[in-house]
């Protein structure tokens, strides 16, 4: 007798969330076929080393990659500088790297690390053991400090205009 | 109450018409009086349930509304009997929560750390202000997580997924186009770089 009813308001709302249901089965399938997850990833990993490629024959000195935040504003964001400290850091230029982006040529590897570690545990389990493990407390200092960076290095001031982009190399 | 579709008798503050399966709009505020006075089935349970008199039951009335309604619509319509379901209910189904509720909330928080990350990394690399957005979102699915607020969580979810996605899209698209651009020679490639 039970049943019927259950049935009655599963089937209304299954009928809500129709749109919903045909992109939870795309995810689900996905997440259940490895092949198909393996193949992502060496897509995605792919497109990355095409990128990486691209970077370290093509010097952003020669060949600018405009940060559209400063062309509009005028000011530094977080990141500028990253491009070049990307291409210091495949050419193993590590202290050129640093001059650059201080904070982006620490931050770099890491995010690759996590960006691959995702990736690795997705494309294996097809689940995600990775975020349990970093310290929220940690992520949330990175965060107050990428801000607070990026004001300082836009201080037109001596010793804030080292965290400019090459603004170290004015000493070394 | 009568449902709004085929317009048959249903229990006071059916979520979904037994009948038909329409959807009822919920006006619990009206519900409560009807309970009181015309349906007798549902004063029958809901004395079992609690064991005291009226005045007790006016207290404790919209609590009880929201939790077992979905219950009675099974119970009474379905049996027909009440004596015999008012005795096995209390110890059959009651004291478990109805399936169809539980489906609704997720049993686990939503982990806000990759919603974090991504956004950091997207307003790093791609695009600041939308990345900004992102991050603002994603503290919005701790402090909800925390609050135990698990639907007002899946929202700030969402919502910062979309933004992540729509910073790193936006970033990359328009400094693919600049970088043509530049290259086609139509805006001056003077002007300071990024990467």
């Amino acid at each position: 007798m039970q049943a019927w009813w259950q049935e009655t308001v599963t089937t209304t709302i299954d009928f809500k969330e129709e749109a919903d249901l045909s992109m939870l089965k795309l995810t689900a399938y996905i997440q259940q076929n490895r092949k198909i997850r393996i193949a992502l990833v060496l897509c995605a990993g792919a497109v990355a080393a095409v990128g990486a490629l691209y970077l370290y024959f093509h010097n952003p000195r020669s060949y600018p990659l405009p940060c559209i935040f400063y062309t509009i504003t005028g000011l530094f964001c977080p990141g500028c500088g990253a491009g070049r400290a990307c291409y210091s850091l495949l050419h193993l230029r590590f202290k050129d790297a640093f001059s650059y982006n201080p904070l982006m040529t620490i931050l770099i590897p890491l995010i690759c690390l996590y960006i691959a570690a995702r990736a690795v545990d997705w494309m294996i389990t097809g689940g995600n053991h990775v975020d349990g493990k970093i310290s929220v407390k940690l992520l949330v200092w990175v965060l107050v400090l990428v801000f607070i960076y990026g004001a300082l290095r836009n201080i037109p001031v001596f010793p804030f205009t080292l965290l400019a982009p090459g603004g170290l190399a004015q000493i070394w | 109450m009568n449902c709004v579709n085929c317009y048959q008798e249903i229990p006071d503050g059916s979520k979904f018409c037994p009948h038909c399966g329409a959807q009822q709009p919920d006006n619990p505020g009206t519900d409560y009086g009807n309970t009181q006075t015309d349906s007798g089935a549902s004063q029958t349970v809901y004395s079992a349930e609690a064991g005291t008199d009226s005045a007790q039951q006016s207290g404790s009335q919209p609590q009880y509304q929201s939790q077992n309604t979905q219950y009675q619509d099974a119970q009474s319509y379905g049996s027909g009997y009440q004596n015999t379901y008012t005795s096995d209910y209390q110890n059959s189904q009651y004291q478990t929560p109805p399936v169809y509720q539980s489906s609704y909330e997720p049993e686990k928080p939503i982990n806000w750390v990759p919603y974090l990350v991504l956004s950091i990394i997207t307003t790093l690399c791609c695009c600041l202000p939308f990345g900004i957005v992102g991050i603002v979102y994603s503290t919005k699915i701790n402090s909800a997580v925390n609050s135990r607020d698990w639907e007002a969580a899946q929202k700030s979810a969402k919502t910062a997924k979309i933004w992540i996605i729509a910073s790193a899209v936006v970033g990359l698209i328009v400094e693919i186009i600049y970088v043509v651009l530049i290259y086609a020679g139509v805006v001056a490639g003077n002007s300071y770089y990024y990467y």
